[in-house]
Formats: C-alpha cells, sequence, structure tokens
C-alpha cells in the first residue's frame, strides 16, 4: 500500500489527479482509507534512516513521509452515485422563500466549496484533498460539467493559461457574484474573472468490473494519472501469514497435501490465470475477496489464536458459496462451457466425489451441458477439500 | 529534543555464542587458542570495505583501519574500533577480548552499556552460554551522511510493534545471517 500512496503523492506534487481502478478487493477503498490517515498525521517513510544518539533501545526511525501538497489539508470524501449530479459536486441552485418572494439561491458543491476554502482569508488550510470513491457510478461528465476544465492544473491559479471560472447561474453586481451559500453555513461572494486556486487535489477509485458502473470518458480520463491495482498474491500470503516462496507448486504427487491456505492461494492463482486469459486481467478476483477466510481468531479471553484447519475448510467453502462463485458466475455469464472447464467439471479428481458435476434430469435418461446447482458449505469435508485442491490444478 | 543524524548506512555483524565466549573469556587458556576478535568473513569483505570507504581495495595488502566511533545510548563517549586484514581475504575486528591486556573493546559494546557479559573466569562455551541472550547478540556501526561513525548493538527477538519497514528490523534477523549492511535508500 505504502508504495501506491507514494504514487499519489508523487502525481499530486507533479500537479496531477489521480485516479485508482482496477477489479474489486484490490484495496483501492483501502488506499484511500490509508492515505486520509497519511495526510492528517504523516506514516514512516519506507526510505532513510535517521539515529537518535541518546536512545539506547531504539535509536533508528524513519523520517516522516513526505507530504507533497501544502498543509494544513482539508480532506473532503464522497462517493458518487446514479443520483449524484452537478448540483452535489460544482452549483446548485435551492429555492428560499422570503418575504420578498421566493428565490433561487446558489450553493457550493463539494468542488467549488474547496475553491471558496483556499480563497476564504479565514481558513487556514492550504490545499484541500477530494476523494472521490467509485467515480464511474455516477455520470461523471455531467456531475463535473464545465468545471472538467479546472480539473487540469494548467487553467487554475499560477498555471500556465489560468482561466476565468465560467459560472453563468450566479448573476454580478459590481464585480462581484450574488452570495454562494457553503455547506458550513458561511456565504461569500466571488469577483468576476474568480480563478480556480492550485492545490485543490483529488483521487478517485473506479471499479474496472462492475457492469451497473459506466466508463468515464476519454476527456476526464485524460485528467488522471491512472493507478492500476491489481489482485496481490504477495498480500494475500501475508494475511494468511504464508512464505510465498516455499508455496508448492502443485502436482500429481502432492496435491492431496496442500493446506487450505496454500489450496486458497493456488486457487485464486489458477482463478485468475483463467480469467486473464478468458476474459482480460481487468475482470480478475481480487485478493481481499478471500479476507473471509481468517488465519487467526480471537479467544473468549481476548488472545489471537491460530483457526483450526477443519474451520478454515469450511470458511473456504462458504466463501466460495457466498462470495467467489457468485463472482465467477458473473463474469462467465453466457460463457457455460468455459465455467465448465474452469471448474474442471469434466476433468474430476479418478476417485472420490467432487463438487462440481453437470446436472442431469431426476429421471437420469438426459445430462444437460450445464452445471449442477451446489453449496460446497453443505458437503463431507473430504469432498470440499479435494474439490479446492484439485482445482489448484 | 536534540536534532537526529541522517544514516546513511548501517554495518551490522551477527555474535555466535562462541563468539560471545571468545570475547569474554581470560585472554590466555590452556591449550591455546581461540580468537580475540570478531571475525568478518569473506562474504560481508566487500560491503565492509565499502562501508570502511575502502571500495575494491586489495584485503590481503589492506593497512589497518582505524574508525572513531560514538557510542549509541552515551553521546559524547567515542571509540576506536580497528579493521585488521585476516588470511582467507577476511577482516576482523581487533583486540575485542576484554580480559586481554591491549584490549580495545569498543565501549559501545561493554557491559556498562548494557552489552551482554559472562564471568571472568568463564572456561568453555557452553558455561558462557546462559549469558548469551535468548534470540541472539549483533554489533552494529552506523554511518552518517556526513561520514561519522555510531556503534551500538541488539539483543534478543525484535520488539512485538516493530514492523518489516523499520530500519531496525534487519538487525534482528531470523535464521543463519552472518550480518551485512543496511541501506538507508
Amino acid at each position: 500500500m505504502a508504495d501506491k500512496i507514494n504514487d499519489i503523492l508523487s502525481s499530486w506534487g507533479a500537479g496531477r489527479n489521480v485516479l485508482l481502478y482496477g477489479p474489486p478487493a484490490t484495496g483501492k477503498t483501502r488506499v484511500l482509507s490509508e492515505l486520509y490517515e497519511a495526510l492528517n498525521k504523516p506514516p514512516e517513510a519506507q526510505r532513510g534512516i535517521l539515529l537518535d544518539v541518546a536512545d539506547a533501545e531504539r535509536p533508528f526511525s524513519r523520517p516522516k513521509q513526505q507530504i507533497t501538497i501544502p498543509q494544513p489539508i482539508k480532506v473532503v470524501w464522497t462517493t458518487f452515485h446514479q443520483s449524484y449530479g452537478y448540483e452535489d459536486f460544482v452549483l446548485g441552485l435551492r429555492p428560499e422563500i422570503t418575504a420578498e418572494g421566493t428565490r433561487l439561491q446558489p450553493w457550493a458543491g463539494i468542488f467549488l466549496d474547496a475553491a471558496l476554502e483556499l480563497v476564504d482569508p479565514k481558513s487556514s488550510y492550504k490545499s484541500v484533498v477530494i476523494f472521490i470513491d467509485e467515480i464511474n457510478r455516477g455520470n461523471a461528465a455531467r456531475i463535473f460539467g464545465e468545471f472538467m476544465t479546472f480539473l487540469d492544473f494548467d487553467y487554475r491559479d499560477g498555471g500556465r493559461g489560468p482561466l476565468p471560472l465560467p459560472l453563468r447561474q450566479l448573476t454580478y453586481k459590481n464585480g462581484m457574484s450574488e452570495e454562494i451559500r457553503r455547506p458550513g453555513g458561511n456565504a461569500v461572494m466571488i469577483p468576476e474573472g474568480f480563478t480556480f486556486p492550485k492545490h485543490i487535489y483529488i483521487v478517485s477509485t473506479m471499479n474496472s468490473v462492475d457492469r451497473a458502473a459506466v466508463p468515464i470518458d476519454s476527456a476526464l480520463a485524460r485528467r488522471f494519472d491512472r493507478i492500476e491495482m491489481r489482485p496481490n498474491l504477495v498480500d494475500l500470503a501475508e494475511y494468511w501469514h504464508l512464505n510465498n516462496v516455499t508455496i508448492p507448486t502443485p502436482t500429481e504427487e502432492n496435491w492431496e497435501k496442500l493446506n487450505p491456505f496454500e489450496t486458497g492461494y493456488l486457487l485464486l492463482d489458477r482463478l485468475n490465470v483463467n480469467i486473464a486469459s478468458d476474459l482480460g486481467s481487468e475482470f480478475e478476483l481480487g485478493h481481499g475477496l478471500l479476507a473471509q477466510v481468517p488465519a487467526k481468531k480471537m479467544t473468549a479471553d481476548g488472545k489471537l489464536q491460530p483457526v483450526e484447519e477443519k474451520e478454515t475448510w469450511q470458511r473456504l467453502a462458504k466463501t466460495w458459496d457466498d462470495v467467489l462463485f457468485p463472482q465467477l458466475e458473473d463474469r462467465y455469464s453466457g460463457r457455460p462451457e468455459q465455467l465448465l472447464e474452469l471448474l474442471r467439471v469434466d476433468n474430476a479428481p479418478p476417485t472420490g466425489g467432487y463438487a462440481w458435476m453437470l446436472r442431469t434430469a431426476l429421471g437420469g435418461t438426459f445430462e444437460a451441458r450445464t452445471l449442477a446447482s451446489v453449496r460446497v458449505s453443505e458437503l463431507d469435508i473430504e469432498v470440499v477439500k479435494r474439490s479446492f485442491r484439485w482445482l489448484t490444478r | 529534543m536534540p536534532q537526529k543524524l541522517n544514516i546513511d548506512r548501517i554495518w551490522w555483524r551477527n555474535v555466535q555464542p562462541g563468539e560471545f565466549y571468545n570475547i569474554e573469556r581470560i585472554h590466555r587458556i590452556e591449550g591455546g587458542g581461540g580468537s580475540l576478535y570478531i571475525e568478518i568473513p569473506s562474504s560481508i569483505v566487500p560491503d565492509t570495505l565499502d562501508f570502511l570507504d575502502a571500495t575494491g581495495a586489495n584485503v590481503d595488502a589492506l593497512p589497518v583501519i582505524t574508525i572513531q566511533a560514538g557510542v549509541v545510548g552515551q553521546p559524547g563517549l567515542t571509540g576506536p574500533i580497528e579493521f585488521h586484514r585476516k588470511a582467507g581475504s577476511r577482516l576482523r575486528i581487533a583486540r575485542q577480548n576484554r580480559q586481554q591486556p591491549n584490549s580495545q573493546r569498543h565501549p559501545a559494546w561493554t557491559s556498562a552499556c548494557g552489552f551482554p557479559s559472562a564471568p571472568d573466569d568463564v572456561r568453555n562455551k557452553e558455561e558462557a552460554f546462559p549469558y548469551f541472550p535468548d534470540g541472539g547478540l549483533r554489533i552494529y556501526i552506523a554511518k552518517t551522511v556526513e561520514g561519522d561513525y555510531y556503534a551500538g548493538f541488539t539483543k534478543g527477538r525484535p520488539p512485538v510493534d516493530m514492523t518489516p519497514n523499520h530500519p531496525m528490523w534487519n538487525l534482528y534477523p531470523q535464521g543463519r545471517v552472518v550480518g551485512g549492511v543496511i541501506e538507508a535508500d
């Protein structure tokens, strides 16, 4: 995660916004969360060593992570969704009933409010960071509107060609706008020709798989540095306390001896190799999907102890039923033969029961080329073990 | 709070129980020998020479290199550390037996600074072993970006809250690691 945070800070330092994209459960939102903490309390850097000669116990330390944007930093978090609009992000007009009648009162959305924050003489903030989770769940082009231009640092104050804010919704008098209400309750006016402040930075996440989301258009996309988030087996190995160097390659001789964590690790790897080959790497399964299979659990007296092997197999089976298989079904929708191949239905283990079979009519006279419905977690534990181990190969 | 120093590299050496015995025991023992120094095996000699600003030097013709090193935990205190050549393209940190007449044990590696110690009359490695820290013993020398040296040691296992990103993580090695150099960048 630390390298991703370094990448984001580096992009901001170069005057670029950042888009984290990848399949679900690859740690995108976690990066945002860690970045959020880092901005409030800079963590240790990955490089550099400092020595405190007076400290005999722990004399060495890392310097603090260098934050590349001016501080203090105001951090704002938002999530785009289908009802999210320009009015929420840039500028909305809300009816206000007064004794004189009804008028439309301008209210700043998150992006414009960030600009107003930095020009507010009473504010101590020097930068504003906007976290946008799920940027492609809303209609981003509509949400940003003409403010898409100001995603580009060149057109902001101090840039190569600063442009005035094109807010035609506002009325101006004597060179100043009408009052704009801010979410905190303040009201401000901006001068005609107001330019967008430089130090507003955006980091957003985008799911590369979800069919319910819309792809962001190229005009928006090119205004972001893209950081790809991939399924990470090293993270999974760390989570399960596995040494990923010593995980065996499954062979004819050893596949029946794999423990549940080795099996889960190899299973995710094999599924993702197949998915990348069949559908493309952007459809791979995130390592976070297996986070529901813990290596340790808390005892009643508050101590951590390893989860028993049988329980781990059961949790793996439950995670398969509730999380992994629905994801596979979704990805292989309309490709039943490829799913059958992935699950090795025609190539089951030579002996013993196996979880995935073809569906057969009750009369036994007709076998369809379709998968029989199964809840792996309800099968005998030996079948569970054999099935997942077999699937690693 | 005093200003922290920027470190360029940390040289370190895993001290084995046998070496611990040799630098603690009476220097003259019946039947001869044993070393009164800490050996630097050939595997880490190139990194050590680099650390001492003698990169690529012919170790078999190397003159004595003496550095003056401060003491971690005792600001203001310093002492010399001598690196001598040794047969087989090795090096040694000379005169580290604390009981030999011309002992030059660095002050950072003495019991006054918390360095483990065995009784003066300890007779063999087995007798010294109870005084050897569970989890091991390492000596280190840190070099600042300005070229100043500071010596210290670690003993036992890593603190439970120490993470792999911590610069001292490698000063608590797992398994049989002889030593090496930790780079700041």
